[in-house]
């Protein structure tokens, strides 16, 4: 028999893997991006085989004052290569600043994707009704999937008020009667209808689910205490 | 007149058996530093592949590093260089 119940451990293991793996990913990426950033930041270097190239290219700049502008230039661009390694510092910083978002986002994704399927077990499992299922044939009630045998009158009572509920009426203790015993509703005792609604909630077992289930509204009747679109018949 | 002199006078303050002169380009590293410069060689060098390891050796005491040279030539030839070459004219 397969394992159908999933428990709140469990989703913190996986939880905890895709953590994992998301952050290696993250930080993987980032490390290729910064190798490949710095790798094409220009050397500093760059700028004087620059001026050195044009020295040896052009055999008329032999001039001392165009040697000496050419040295200047160079320096200059060594003064920017300055500029450049602060660069580096700045982008390394960014990506590090980038990482920590990263990671920072990834772990609260998987925690709200855990906390959703936590509030929709807690929903399933508790007192409000997320499903209600009548089987007849089988003489068992479904509700939030959880399984409740009945005996034949209460899954009668069960049903009446389930249609009645659908249909948006509440019926009183005579017309329940009516309806399952086939009488005009003004020949029936409304103590009769009790006692059976009194029957449904005693073979639903829990008191206080049944008395949430099952509302009593005073001198007007009862009422399914559920949602209609969640009723269904089979 | 004047030149007459002048090229008299380079040739007493040279060696003897310096027959050809090349002019080159060289630099210094870090910072960037260029030179263009007249050096004098001996007969055995007058061409520019075995002139090359001659004023590579001779630069290379103080630092420089040769980067190319660019034409050998006679004693003719110094007198239009001296200017452009300066402190360089014939230093090494």
């Amino acid at each position: 028999m397969p394992d159908n119940i999933s428990s709140a451990t469990e989703t913190r293991l996986s939880g905890s893997r895709v953590v994992t793996i998301g952050i290696i990913a993250i930080v993987t990426i980032l490390l290729v991006a910064a190798v490949l950033l710095f790798m094409n930041l220009p050397d500093a270097n760059a700028f004087n085989a620059r001026v050195e190239q044009i020295f040896v290219e052009n055999n008329d700049l032999t001039n001392r004052a165009e040697i000496k502008l050419l040295e200047i230039l160079a320096q200059s661009g060594t003064s920017f290569s300055d500029t450049l390694a602060s660069y580096r510092t700045v982008i390394f910083v960014l990506l590090v600043f980038a990482t920590a978002l990263l990671v920072a986002s990834l772990v609260f994704l998987v925690t709200i994707i855990a906390l959703n399927k936590r509030m929709g077990e807690i929903e399933r499992t508790g007192i409000q009704v997320s499903s209600l299922l009548i089987s007849r044939e089988e003489n068992t009630v479904y509700l939030n999937n959880m399984e409740f045998k009945l005996t034949d009158a209460a899954i009668e009572t069960l049903s009446v008020l389930a249609e009645a509920r659908m249909d948006g009426d509440l019926m009183s203790g005579c017309e329940i009667e009516g309806v399952i015993s086939g009488r005009p509703a003004s020949d029936c005792d409304e103590a009769a209808g009790a006692t059976r609604i009194k029957r449904l909630r005693d073979s639903l077992g829990n008191q206080m689910v049944s008395e949430l289930l099952v509302k009593n509204i005073a001198r007007r009747g009862y009422m399914l205490a559920i949602d209609k679109d969640v009723i269904r018949m089979v | 007149m004047k030149k007459l002199i002048l090229t008299l006078a380079l040739m007493a303050a040279s060696p003897a058996n310096a027959s050809c002169y090349a002019d080159y380009k060289a630099k210094q590293d870090n910072p960037l530093r260029l030179h263009y410069g007249v050096i004098e060689l001996p007969d055995t060098a007058c061409t520019k592949k075995d002139a090359n390891g001659q004023i590579t050796q001779r630069i290379g005491a103080d630092g420089w590093q040769l980067l190319n040279i660019l034409s050998i030539f006679a004693a003719d030839g110094l007198e239009e260089r001296k200017d452009s070459a300066g402190q360089y004219f014939l230093r090494y």
